[in-house]
């Protein structure tokens, strides 16, 4: 079906069609005042008012709250109890990588055996464009999207983190993403089992922080 | 004067000019652009101005080229997906789909039922986002500076909400996949959604309670730039700027991608084709576009939770071959033209970019037009630079 778009082109009194808009801004201008500050809040009934109210938040006092689904940059877990390295250098993340900015070197054991453990990592998060294929593509459970937003830097060279600086308990992904951890829980520990029968004892194991 | 004065018949309604003696003065040349907060992007325009009025505009474009199509070449099909959201950065769903259809052709993937009401809900949201910001720029492009701008961007900051939700970023979302999308919706989308169909009719209403009959947005836009059908034809211009010179050509209907079949809506068309067409033929899409999600909803609900993603290989090797995928972006045709050696990276890559073809017709439109009205003009067009130079 074809519709015409109206043009209004009929004779209106000359100033009517001002006076509707500035109509509209007034009832803005008090509706304003009944502040409706829980838009976006969890928990709460998101727009209440429809358009009416106060829709931004007072950043860096008030923040919105950031979904689980979030893509920030790429951060490497461990284990909790173990302290053990979920990553076993498969390379899937760097292969996946539109931009090819991750950096990975497979660990070797005293007899030069490759053994699945990253002898070093290295993520370029300023190139990072955050699509998340990292993430999809391992079936490991060890890289997943930080929620962490204020990534500005003075230094250029603090953007390109090593395996130390990238670590993140497998706990603090628990907590900023529930659902997104309860998907691949089960399948990361699993797999850590059998990880951990092919590493050397030692190897892989983050260092207590002091 | 050496204007070039197109002889037409005037349209009912429109002024008769008054005949003025005009001095001519000396041509003078001035650059619009590429840094102007009016172009959009980094466009130039090389006017030659009698006066104030412009005889003559040439564009250059080409100041945010990235080598997208050669750099698409050196990815596999999926590492693609990414640099489709950064065409268009402000509808990067549209642009998922148009990549993701072109492929699914080329190699042939189904596409579950579910996953195709997530792309039409997503497709459609992107449309209503792009046009309520379009209608607050194009006021920004008339002087009216940010207060419409705010009720375009308020509305749209709901939906990109939603996109975050579901995809896990406002405006980058690469949320399609070969065969479906990445993930299914979460729980809490659909009450949002719900909430954002039944508040947006009342903005929309509010919208043009704020503008369309305003007298100043109808003396600058009336007759302004018009584009007859015939010229728009033959430019190529698609989409909106298109139907707003009273073609009523939809992709939406023409190919019924999709589930764009089974929907019922119209299609709203301009009669005239001046700027005023094209800000109203928007707004009336957007409803449009509200009424297909309120089509589309129940349909998803029909859906088992969870088939999402069909029979697509990890690694795609198309067979060797070529398939143009294309769907109506909120800017026009978007389309998208693969050529597979049978290789996991295809041989070309190319884009049809609406913006980029929309932008034909503009030299002969501004010509006679007053350099402010060149400013809406181009703003009407609603072109992405982002877009154009890929």
């Amino acid at each position: 079906m074809t519709m015409r778009v109206p043009r209004h082109d009929k004779f209106q009194l000359p100033g009517l069609g001002l006076l509707k808009g500035l109509s509209v801004t007034l009832t803005h201008f008090f509706k304003s005042y009944r502040r409706m500050r829980n838009w976006r809040v969890p928990g709460k009934v998101p727009f209440p008012g429809g358009s009416y109210g106060i829709f931004t938040h007072q950043y860096p006092e008030e923040r919105a709250p950031i979904p689980d689904r979030y893509r920030g940059l790429p951060v490497l877990l461990y284990d909790d109890a173990t302290r053990a390295e979920f990553c076993t250098a498969c390379m899937a993340c760097a292969r996946a990588c539109p931009v090819g900015i991750i950096h990975i070197e497979q660990g070797i054991d005293a007899e030069g055996k490759k053994i699945p453990y990253a002898s070093s990592y290295t993520i370029d998060w300023d190139i990072c464009i955050n699509c998340g294929f990292c993430a999809e593509a391992c079936n490991f459970g060890a890289i997943v999207l930080d929620h962490h937003l204020e990534t500005a830097r003075y230094d250029r060279q603090t953007l390109r983190p090593t395996k130390e600086r990238l670590l993140r308990p497998a706990s603090y992904y628990e907590k900023i993403a529930p659902t997104m951890w309860a998907e691949i829980r089960e399948d990361a520990a699993k797999r850590l089992a059998g990880t951990m029968k092919r590493r050397p004892e030692g190897v892989g194991i983050v260092p207590p922080a002091r | 004067m050496t204007t070039e004065t197109v002889e037409r018949e005037r349209l009912p309604g429109e002024e008769v000019p008054i005949e003025v003696e005009e001095l001519e003065t000396e041509e003078i040349t001035v650059n619009i652009g590429p840094q102007h907060p009016s172009t959009h992007g980094v466009f130039r325009m090389i006017l030659r101005l009698q006066g104030e009025t412009v005889v003559g505009m040439e564009p250059v474009l080409g100041y945010l080229h990235r080598c997208q199509e050669k750099l698409a070449e050196g990815h596999t099909y999926l590492q693609s997906i990414p640099y489709t959201d950064r065409l268009d950065y402000v509808c990067s769903m549209t642009n998922n789909h148009a990549y993701v259809l072109a492929v699914e052709k080329l190699a042939g993937i189904e596409v579950p039922r579910r996953a195709e009401c997530i792309r039409v809900i997503m497709d459609e949201l992107t449309r209503t986002m792009n046009h309520a910001l379009f209608a607050g720029f194009l006021l920004n492009d008339m002087g009216a500076w940010l207060t419409p701008v705010q009720y375009g961007l308020r509305e749209r900051e709901k939906i990109l909400d939603l996109f975050e939700l579901a995809s896990g970023s406002r405006m980058m979302c690469n949320y399609m996949r070969f065969g479906g999308v990445a993930r299914d919706l979460p729980d809490d989308f659909m009450p949002l959604l719900n909430k954002v169909v039944a508040d947006f009719p009342a903005f929309l209403d509010e919208y043009e309670r704020l503008l369309t009959t305003n007298e100043i947005l109808m003396s600058r836009c009336k007759y302004v730039g018009i584009l007859p059908a015939e010229r728009a034809i033959a430019c190529g211009a698609t989409g909106p700027v298109l139907r707003a010179s009273g073609v009523a050509y939809d992709i939406r209907k023409v190919d019924r991608y999709s589930l764009y079949g089974e929907l019922d809506f119209d299609v709203p068309v301009g009669t005239v084709g001046d700027v005023y067409d094209r800000f109203l033929q928007r707004l009336y899409e957007a409803r449009q576009s509200l009424r297909i999600l309120q089509q589309v909803i129940p349909l998803l609900q029909e859906t088992p939770p969870g088939d999402i993603l069909g029979a697509a290989p990890k690694t795609l090797k198309p067979p060797a071959g070529e398939a143009y995928g294309r769907i109506e972006s909120p800017k026009g045709e978007l389309g998208f033209y693969l050529v597979s050696d049978g290789s996991d990276k295809p041989y070309r890559w190319r884009v049809r970019a609406p913006s980029f073809v929309n932008l034909t017709p503009l030299q002969e439109m501004v010509r006679g037009h007053k350099v402010a009205d060149l400013i809406i003009i181009f703003g009407s067009l609603d072109v992405t630079m982002a877009e154009v130079d890929r």
